[in-house]
């Protein structure tokens, strides 16, 4: 007798269905799309090149969810323009990050909202000796 | 200078006071303020102490000197002498607060004046010069000049020095407030500079300044040389090291206007150019510039201007070799004309995702009136995909360029470009195209590509294709020709699509495509028959569906139907843990191959979760495979939820790991 | 600060749709979006590329598979 589909072939089948990811509970926000995820990678990479920078004090954390060259004496020359590299980078990662989170959700308007939310976030996690811009403008050591 | 001399004067002699000690002489004058232009002292004390009147102290309560202003100043001179010809004082210090060494000297009948100020061991800031009868000349030298003593003095914009050390001469004659002569040399080593956030600074910079002008009234010949030989400089977001640049010009100059003449940049390894040009004077501005650079190396010039401003772009790891001759004409407050020729150029990418050789360009641009250049690639690839030679010949508006019609080999192919056209629009660009693409052999293609081998041909008509405020519409629809089918590809259009996250929408209609070349170029298990695709929109973000509602179905028609078991189970893994193939007849199990009359599946994809059904529907599933003739064959599916990324990977397992149906 | 703001914009809302028929059912969820910038900020920050944690549970979909006879 022949068999086509023996059960254990089905059965490795129905573990692999196992791991079918369910629509985010509602009180979620929606952040595991391709386009999130391509950005987040990125910006995972980057990190490791910008980390150095943040801890120096060249680079910081503004008040709007972005970052900036805050002091590039801390970077020898030849680098500096790299550092520039980086951190123009990082940023169009980080509007378009904004951006696809707001429009993954269905609510391209909450665009701003959510970069707000990240500013704060930003700034609240991160590490003792970064510099981020304090609500008025004026950069502070963490 | 002579008419500050003057007020002070005028001013000292109205209030001095005398005061003779016993035992000790001590004369003593003060002074309630002095006023002079750009110049003011208040509470000024002078006294004159030691048996012999030989040593001076001046106090200054305020003092004020072109704007900068001190508090407490004082002056002491060891040996003081003011004798009937001149005024000597030697031994002096000047605290201000920090204490300074000085000496100076005058002479009121001859005019004869010096002043030598050492801040510093070895370092030292000399005025010499003599004033009269109206006429004045005056020498100044640093010797081991330390820069930073001018930092306060610099306008704001300039990056204040750091450290260094300057040698300076510097001579001037005129008369009154009028200079007529002025020569000066400035050397300048170990030079560090730099802004508050460091975006323009320089390191151990060497180099040296040299004017002269003559003046008579209002008008006057001038001429500069400038020479950076060594160090390192970040002018952002420009990096340049090594020095070999000079610069230089000579030229005349009027009340309103100082012209330039015969000048001559030369940029290491970049190349030299000549310029000439205008400039206005109250408040500076450029009039006029005409530059001319012959025989620029682009690779260099690429290194050090090009690639920091491409550095979101995918040049920003290119690199250049060639020359071109540049001419540019600037009047009126707007670039008037630029032309660009361009030899033996080639742009390759460290990447290899793309290299450009053979480059000839011939590029005229006016504002005023159109021109015809052109454009030469000898040859190419993109993403290994070979193409040229080909020429482009290029309509250049004062506001953008347009081809007419263009051929551009690809493959075995043509690609043809037709009535492009590209303009300004703000700080972008709008464009726009047609097109399209002679057959080229799939095989040949996806070799190249380095993706699965594909088989067939693929020819595409692009009606429109149009680009404007980041986002690229194709008009009409884009015809593809490939596994012996066609595809239609309308309602085309894409955003950012050079962003980070580009998104695409497509509908998508496929006809005909046949089996058995697709699941052969897939290695999916042999099938034989011809499949309509129909996807229903289709939306991408960062080049992964996002949203889709896609069908594939059995055209219509009349072929040869048959499925392989491999076939079979693989179509089963895909409809998910529910899917089953069933086996009509039991005896037909011994057939490697079996019939059909139907096949279609479809998925409907939202949020990452894929609807799916079958051909019909049947009360506990789908069918996917309708079975016909003999041997006959059904698979049924019963899942109709199944995550999209499962699927995918479902989808590559199949393709990859060479699934065999597992016969007991 | 700014959640507080947004619950007594919300509230305020409520009030007015109350007196005033105006319906208002879009608002920014302010705590799920914190939820989500911790998690993305977490992975770029700590995270190194490829270990992204898994997500919701799993749940098993759909009957299992059965040949027909």
């Amino acid at each position: 007798m022949i068999k086509l589909f023996p059960w254990r072939w089905s059965a490795l089948v129905l573990a692999g269905l196992m791991l079918v990811p369910v629509a985010a509970p509602a009180a979620d926000l929606e952040i595991n799309t391709p386009a999130i995820n391509a950005i987040k990678s990125s910006m995972q990479q980057r990190h490791a090149q910008l980390a150095p920078h943040y801890g120096s004090g060249a680079v910081g954390l503004t008040r709007d969810g972005m970052v900036a060259v805050r002091d590039a004496n801390q970077v020898a020359l030849p680098k500096r323009a790299a550092v520039n590299g980086l951190v123009a980078a990082e940023n169009q990662d980080r509007v378009a990050l904004y951006r696809e989170i707001a429009r993954a959700n269905g609510h391209p308007e909450w665009e701003a909202e959510i970069r707000n939310t990240f500013a704060q976030r930003w700034i609240d996690r991160a590490q003792a000796g970064w510099w981020y811009q304090n609500p008025a403008g004026a950069w502070t050591k963490k | 200078m002579t008419r500050a001399t003057r007020s002070v004067v005028v001013a000292a002699l109205g209030l001095i006071v005398l005061a003779v000690a016993a035992g000790d002489a001590r004369v003593t004058l003060t002074m309630e303020d002095i006023e002079g232009p750009d110049f003011s002292a208040r509470g000024v004390n002078l006294e004159l102490l030691g048996a012999e009147l030989d040593r001076l102290r001046l106090v200054v309560d305020d003092l004020s000197v072109a704007g900068r202003s001190w508090r407490g100043v004082r002056l002491e001179c060891g040996r003081f002498s003011l004798g009937r010809e001149t005024l000597t004082c030697g031994e002096g210090v000047l605290r201000a607060p920090s204490p300074v060494a000085v000496a100076f000297s005058y002479s009121p009948a001859s005019g004869r004046f010096e002043v030598e100020v050492s801040p510093g061991a070895g370092e030292f800031w000399r005025v010499a010069g003599r004033a009269a009868g109206g006429t004045w000349n005056l020498r100044a030298s640093v010797v081991n000049g330390n820069p930073t003593r001018l930092a306060d003095w610099l306008p704001a914009v300039i990056p204040r020095p750091r450290e260094g050390n300057i040698g300076a001469e510097i001579t001037a004659s005129g008369r009154g407030d009028q200079w007529s002569r002025v020569e000066g040399n400035v050397e300048f080593r170990d030079l560090a500079f730099s802004d508050e956030p460091g975006l323009h600074a320089g390191e151990k910079v060497a180099g040296r300044v040299g004017i002269a002008a003559t003046r008579s009234g209002e008008r006057g010949e001038w001429s500069a040389d400038a020479q950076w030989t060594s160090g390192e400089i970040f002018w952002q977001p420009l990096y340049l090291s090594g020095g070999g640049y000079r610069i230089s010009a000579h030229g005349s100059f009027a009340a309103s206007r100082v012209g330039v003449s015969a000048g001559s940049v030369v940029l290491g390894s970049i190349g030299a150019a000549a310029f000439s040009g205008e400039l206005g004077r109250a408040p500076w501005s450029l009039k006029r510039l005409e530059l001319r650079a012959p025989n620029i190396e682009l690779g260099p010039l690429f290194d050090a201007v090009g690639r920091p401003f491409l550095q979101q772009t995918a040049l920003a790891e290119a690199e250049a070799v060639g020359q071109a001759d540049m001419d540019l004409l600037y009047e009126g407050g707007e670039v008037q004309t630029v032309r660009l020729d361009v030899r033996r150029a080639a742009l390759l990418d460290t990447r290899e995702r793309f290299v450009l050789g053979g480059v000839e360009a011939r590029i005229p641009w006016s504002r005023h009136a159109p021109g015809e250049g052109e454009i030469r690639i000898g040859a190419g690839h993109l993403l290994r995909v070979p193409f040229g030679p080909a020429v482009i010949p290029l309509e250049i508006q004062p506001g953008g360029f347009s081809v007419a019609a263009a051929r551009v080999p690809l493959l075995e192919g043509e690609l043809t470009l037709e009535n492009f056209t590209a303009e300004r629009e703000g700080t972008g660009w709008r464009w726009s195209l047609g097109g399209g693409l002679s057959p080229v052999s799939m095989e040949n293609l996806t070799k190249a590509l380095g993706i699965h081998v594909m088989h067939g041909t693929l020819s595409a008509v692009v009606p429109r294709v149009r680009y404007a405020g980041a986002t690229l519409e194709v008009d009409g629809a884009l015809l593809i020709n490939a596994f012996d089918g066609t595809a239609v590809i309308s309602g085309l259009s894409m955003q950012e699509p050079l962003g980070r996250a580009p998104r695409l929408r497509a509908e998508v209609d496929m006809r005909g495509l046949d089996l058995d070349l697709l699941t052969r170029t897939f290695d999916f298990g042999s099938m034989q028959g011809k499949v309509d695709v129909t996807v229903r929109g289709l939306e991408l973000s960062n080049w992964r569906p996002v949203a889709l509602d896609a069908r594939v179905a059995s055209s219509p028609g009349d072929y040869p139907r048959k499925i392989s078991q491999r076939a079979v189970q693989n179509i089963s893994a895909l409809g998910g843990a529910g899917a089953a193939a069933a086996i009509q007849r039991s005896f037909i199990g011994i057939f490697e191959q079996f019939g059909y009359s139907r096949l279609g599946l479809s998925c409907r994809l939202e949020r990452g979760v894929c609807h799916m059904a079958g051909i019909e529907d049947v009360p506990s599933g789908y069918v996917i495979v309708k079975g016909g003739g003999i041997p006959a064959l059904t698979v049924m599916g019963y899942n109709r939820t199944v995550g999209w990324n499962e699927l995918l990977a479902r989808l590559q397992r199949i393709t990859q790991e060479n699934v065999k149906p597992v016969i007991k | 600060m700014r959640l507080k703001n947004l619950r007594m914009a919300v509230g305020g809302a409520a009030l007015l749709s109350i007196a005033g028929c105006v319906t208002i059912n879009i608002y920014f969820p302010a705590a799920a979006a914190e939820k989500a910038a911790d998690r993305i900020i977490e992975e770029v920050w700590q995270g190194q590329p490829g270990e992204i944690r898994p997500k919701a549970a799993p749940e098993p979909e759909g009957a299992p598979a059965q040949p027909k006879q």
